[in-house]
């Protein structure tokens, strides 16, 4: 190497590869560099297995456990027994818990694609998108128990709705709307800028832009943030606990009745001790299940609407 | 008596030029992207925009439609008049519709072919689908794409090769009835056939439109352009049809890029 890059690799503070100094500490340059790849290498792929390995080992569990509780009955009864839930099955939990996501969903999902949009193809001044998305982060940091403490004081009370399941669902909507926020808008950037111009310079409008191009382009992901928003929704108990989830019901007939919900009653059956532990496993099977299908059905949905223009 | 000397200057004009540029200047905060550029830009011929990179040459075209307005930092002074009107007095919208751009690369909107052509003719309430298919036909066939993809209308646009993404970006840009078509390095990312039958259009294309073409491929301009613009960091050196160009440039600048140094 010339003297001339040599000393430019040190201007830039770049250590240059050859140079005296190092030869006499006896390890060459390049072969250091070798090991310290290697041991980049091993300690990712060390990383890589203990995750991996940790997450199947928790979700093998549970199905093994819990598998031998599913049968037809468990996913079409209601909960039964002298001590609730240790025999019968957990149908309302499960249409509980959809109704829940569900109205989740359609609460934030509107808001936040809709603030999504207007971050990225509406708003023109910086300070403005700053302070918006300043507030969606400052709402994602809100502890869930929070958020149940207000839907209750507010909802519940204040408004008198009551505990039901459309109060519950707006608690829940509340921490998965910045969720379901940052995903439409990762999406939306990345949408690439020329598509965009292109249509900009026929001399569209960006409404028209947005409706005929930027929407059905990012239906999939739109879609695939929606259902994970959901599964968020699903996994979580304390903005429901006081606001619309209960320990026992039969399937809600409405939005503004309560209902049962499988986190909650997962943590019943597990604090009632070592009778119902068996129908505890069954349930976090049914938990399990439910959200990595939904996982699976949006990651599907995301690549089927990818392909179906990449060919 | 100036003014009025002036007046009948440009509707002297009218008839042949369909752009014209006065002292256009822009700038992005204290830099100058574009200093005082004059020139005109007449009927039915294609002014092929010459200059190294960086010159300025995509950022002019962005002035032309109109599309540098929906830049917030960049101060656009002097006139564009398109047909005698003047730009700044049309909204952005318009003007975009009536001066299309066409961009370097192939911008296939991620849809089938049809609806590609269709996207800018709803825009514009036109519903009829015998109406769309009619104007579809006529500029794919303009562009000498109709015969390729007549068959595969339904299709995506982005499983066509580069060269026909880019005639198809072209006839789209063309469904709107513009008055002037722009097109920034049309050929840069494509190959010699590809480059060759874009060319063979746009020299159909003339008969119907006034073209800009901008270009830093020298043989290019050679083969179709009619007026020659060279720009040399932001400003304009030179003018002049074709052959006088290319045959006498004046400036050195102008005979170093045409020599390639």
């Amino acid at each position: 190497m010339s003297r001339k890059k040599r000393e430019r690799g040190h201007i830039r503070g770049i250590r240059s590869s050859f140079t005296a100094e190092d030869g006499k500490r006896g390890l060459s340059p390049l072969r250091r560099e070798y090991f310290f790849g290697l041991l980049l290498r091993l300690f990712s792929a060390l990383s890589l297995g203990a995750s991996v390995f940790s997450v199947l080992f928790l979700i093998l569990y549970i199905l093994g456990r819990g598998s031998s509780v599913i049968s037809p009955g468990f996913l079409t009864r209601a909960p039964a027994g002298l001590v609730l839930g240790e025999e019968g099955g957990i149908a309302p939990a499960i249409t509980g818990s959809l109704l829940f996501s569900g109205t989740a969903v359609l609460l934030a999902g509107i808001p936040a694609i809709a603030a999504a949009l207007y971050l990225v193809f509406f708003c023109r001044s910086r300070w403005m998108r700053a302070s918006i998305r300043l507030v969606i982060q400052c709402i994602s940091g809100i502890p869930s128990i929070v958020l149940g403490l207000f839907a209750y004081s507010f909802l519940v009370r204040s408004l008198g709705l009551g505990r039901c399941v459309l109060s519950g669902g707006a608690a829940l909507s509340i921490m998965i709307l910045p969720f379901i926020e940052m995903r439409a808008e990762k999406a939306f950037l990345e949408l690439p800028q020329e598509l965009l111009d292109a249509s900009t310079a026929m001399g569209c409008s960006p409404a028209w832009t947005v409706k005929k191009m930027v929407l059905p382009y990012c239906l999939g992901e739109l879609i695939s943030a929606l259902l994970l928003g959901g599964c968020f929704a699903m996994g979580a108990t304390a903005p429901i606990l006081f606001t619309g989830a209960v320990a026992f019901s039969a399937h809600p007939k409405s939005l503004l009745e309560p209902a049962m919900a499988l986190p909650l009653h997962l943590y019943l059956l597990i604090a009632q001790g070592a009778g119902s532990l068996r129908t505890a496993y069954g349930t976090a099977f049914v938990m399990i299940a439910v959200l990595l299908l939904c996982r699976l059905a949006a990651a599907a949905y995301a690549r089927y609407r990818e392909r179906r223009w990449r060919g | 008596m100036e003014e009025l000397e002036r007046k009948g200057e440009d509707s002297g004009e009218e008839s042949t030029a369909a752009m014209e540029l006065r002292e256009l200047s822009l700038s992005y905060g204290r830099k100058t992207v574009l200093d005082r550029i004059s020139f005109s830009v007449p009927k039915h011929k294609i002014t092929a925009i010459l200059g190294a990179s960086g010159c300025g040459k995509t950022t002019l075209l962005k002035c032309l439609n109109g599309m540098i307005r929906n830049l917030r930092e960049a101060r656009l002074s002097g006139e564009i008049l398109l047909n005698g009107e003047s730009a700044s007095a049309l909204r952005t919208e318009e003007l975009c519709r009536r001066v299309g751009l066409v961009f370097q690369t192939p911008t296939p909107f991620p849809m089938s072919i049809r609806k590609n052509m269709c996207y800018g003719l709803r825009y514009y309430g036109k519903r009829d689908r015998s109406e769309l298919m009619r104007i579809t036909e006529e500029k794919l066939r303009m562009a000498g794409l109709w015969e390729e993809v007549k068959g595969e209308l339904d299709h995506s646009a982005l499983k066509l090769s580069g060269g026909q993404q880019q005639r198809l970006c072209i006839a789209r840009a063309l469904t709107v009835e513009p008055e002037v078509l722009l097109l920034d390095e049309p050929c840069s990312s494509l190959d010699i056939v590809s480059m060759g039958q874009i060319e063979e259009m746009l020299k159909r294309c003339r008969e119907r439109y006034s073209i800009i073409l901008v270009t830093h491929n020298i043989s290019q301009a050679k083969r179709i352009a009619d007026e020659v613009v060279f720009l040399h960091q932001g400003r304009l050196l030179e003018r002049g049809e074709r052959e006088s160009f290319f045959a006498g440039a004046k400036r050195e600048e102008t005979r170093a890029f045409l020599q390639g140094i």
